[in-house]
């Protein structure tokens, strides 16, 4: 995958990021610093950075990240916001374990509102099925004994009906 | 990474407790029983999600402890009909108020805390009569375990006088009893108060069934009438959409709603939410074929603070039901006290 360089204005200052795998992205510090994790790293390392390492966060996810980033780079006006509001909802829909990721990734770069964006993603995706659906869409084994789990359903009989 | 399918339940905890706060009641209690991570990490949240659930109704205190509840949500009208085991509203016990899930129960000269979908119950000191002789309604500022949690029972003694009852959790920690108070307010100012009473924004508001109201701030110990207006809110259904009229209509201004519904009106009101959500036929009864009492909460719709008032519909007729609007939140107690 190629370094991904802003073409856009010249005078904004362009930062450099390092994935897990290696890779380096050049990106734009407005749209960088969306992370509050790597506004920090550029403010405690000053201008002397030469490339910021992010070592939990593979090239793929990065990608997709920063997409976002860009997306959001600057403050939406009014008129945007409803054609915001699709992007986002596009940008979302994305597959599980993309998601997944992009969702390990938001936490660490610490990106609230595009955290904000996913963890709505996974709760809608979890609205309206039953625990079997829940552990079958998201791939978890079930831990419970069977004891247990009709000790938690019994207390809430109702909402399983 | 590898490709393979991930496995959810390995997400941090902080990350699924996110997802668990977003989710409404039953889809928590369904979130709960995937898998011990999802419950643990789920543990403080609550099911609370305005943009999607309305109060639900609680019918309780038949002889058995076998309750009804209907689930309501704000974007459709449809609606489900759950049965619930609640013996601790069994035994005369009375709802007196209904705040953000909690129940404030009195029972036979004692009074609890009760949330009826975790079961959680919280008992408070004796309260100072064993029988309620005359209407009592009640307030509270949330959450119960919260030091801060003040407690205001109201009555109308006679016509000349009204009885407040005051349970401080917070400043009075070692002195932690009812304080009775009684104020000179003539019936023409506050009739029997039986309209409802609400806690907002550091207030108390004790209502008449006719719309007159005190205020009362705990901070400065003052009972003031309550000059503001009120908005009549009415709810119907139509195409399977809920409908909700304001009278009169807020002015529309996204930025400003807040406030201008606060400058000349506090609340608005639903005063017969019965029949407005349809609980009759839900239930299965014609129009005046069952008596009811019930109580009241605070709720939001479009921007305002919605009262639904205490109701007493009464008929010859049995069955004599009591019921509660309640928010569906769940409160585990481990979790938070």
């Amino acid at each position: 995958m190629a370094s991904s360089t802003s073409g856009s204005s010249s005078s904004s200052k362009v930062v450099k990021i390092r994935s897990s795998d290696n890779e380096n992205f050049e990106v734009e510090e407005a749209a960088a610093a969306r992370s509050e994790t790597i506004k920090k790293l550029l403010e405690d390392v000053g201008d002397d950075a030469d490339v910021i390492p992010l070592p939990n966060v593979d090239a793929k996810t990065l990608v997709k990240v920063m997409e976002w980033c860009k997306k959001h780079m600057d403050d939406v006006d009014e008129l945007n916001k409803e054609e915001m509001k699709t992007w986002d909802a596009e940008f979302v829909d994305m597959d599980q374990s993309c998601l997944y990721n992009v969702l390990l990734a938001a936490n660490f770069l610490n990106i609230k509102e595009l955290l904000d964006q996913l963890t709505q993603k996974v709760a809608d995706m979890i609205k309206g099925k039953s625990p079997e659906e829940i552990r079958a869409t998201f791939n978890i084994k079930n831990d419970f004994t069977p004891e247990e789990e009709a000790e938690i359903r019994k207390q809430n009989a109702w909402a399983f009906e | 990474m590898r490709s393979t399918r991930k496995n959810w339940s390995h997400l941090p905890h902080d990350l699924l407790l996110q997802i668990a706060k977003r989710l409404g009641l039953i889809d928590l209690l369904r979130f709960r029983v995937v898998c011990k991570d999802f419950l643990h990490a789920s543990s403080t949240a609550t099911g609370e999600n305005e943009v999607e659930s309305l109060p639900w109704f609680l019918a309780y205190g038949r002889r058995s402890c076998e309750c009804t509840v209907i689930s309501y949500t704000r974007g459709s009208t449809s609606t489900k009909i759950h049965t619930l085991n609640l013996p601790q509203l069994q035994g005369g016990a009375i709802c007196l108020g209904s705040n953000q899930g909690w129940l404030l129960v009195f029972q036979r000269g004692s009074m609890f805390f009760f949330c009826p979908f975790s079961k959680a119950k919280i008992d408070l000191p004796d309260f100072p009569c064993t029988k309620l002789k005359t209407y009592h309604t009640a307030a509270f500022s949330c959450p119960p375990w919260s030091q801060d949690c003040i407690v205001i029972v109201i009555t109308r003694i006679d016509n000349g006088h009204i009885g407040l009852y005051l349970l401080n959790g917070g400043y009075n920690n070692n002195n932690n009893n009812w304080i009775s108070y009684k104020f000179n307010l003539e019936k023409s100012q506050l009739h029997n108060i039986e309209g409802g009473a609400y806690y907002y924004g550091e207030t108390f508001y004790f209502f008449d069934s006719r719309g007159k109201g005190i205020s009362y701030s705990p901070t400065e110990q003052l009972l003031k009438p309550y000059l503001n207006k009120i908005r009549r809110v009415i709810i119907s259904s139509k195409d399977d959409q809920r409908v909700v009229e304001i009278h009169p209509p807020l002015e529309y201004s996204k930025e400003t709603i807040g406030e201008q519904a606060n400058q000349e009106f506090t609340f608005g009101f639903s005063s017969f939410h019965l029949l407005s959500m349809n609980v009759w036929e839900l239930l299965g009864f014609q129009a005046a074929e069952a008596e009811f009492s019930t109580c009241g909460t605070l709720t939001q719709l479009e921007h305002l603070q919605v009262g639904i008032q205490n109701e007493k519909v009464m008929s010859p007729l049995r069955p004599k039901i009591s019921g509660v609007w309640i928010h569906p939140r769940f409160f585990s107690i481990s979790a938070f006290a």
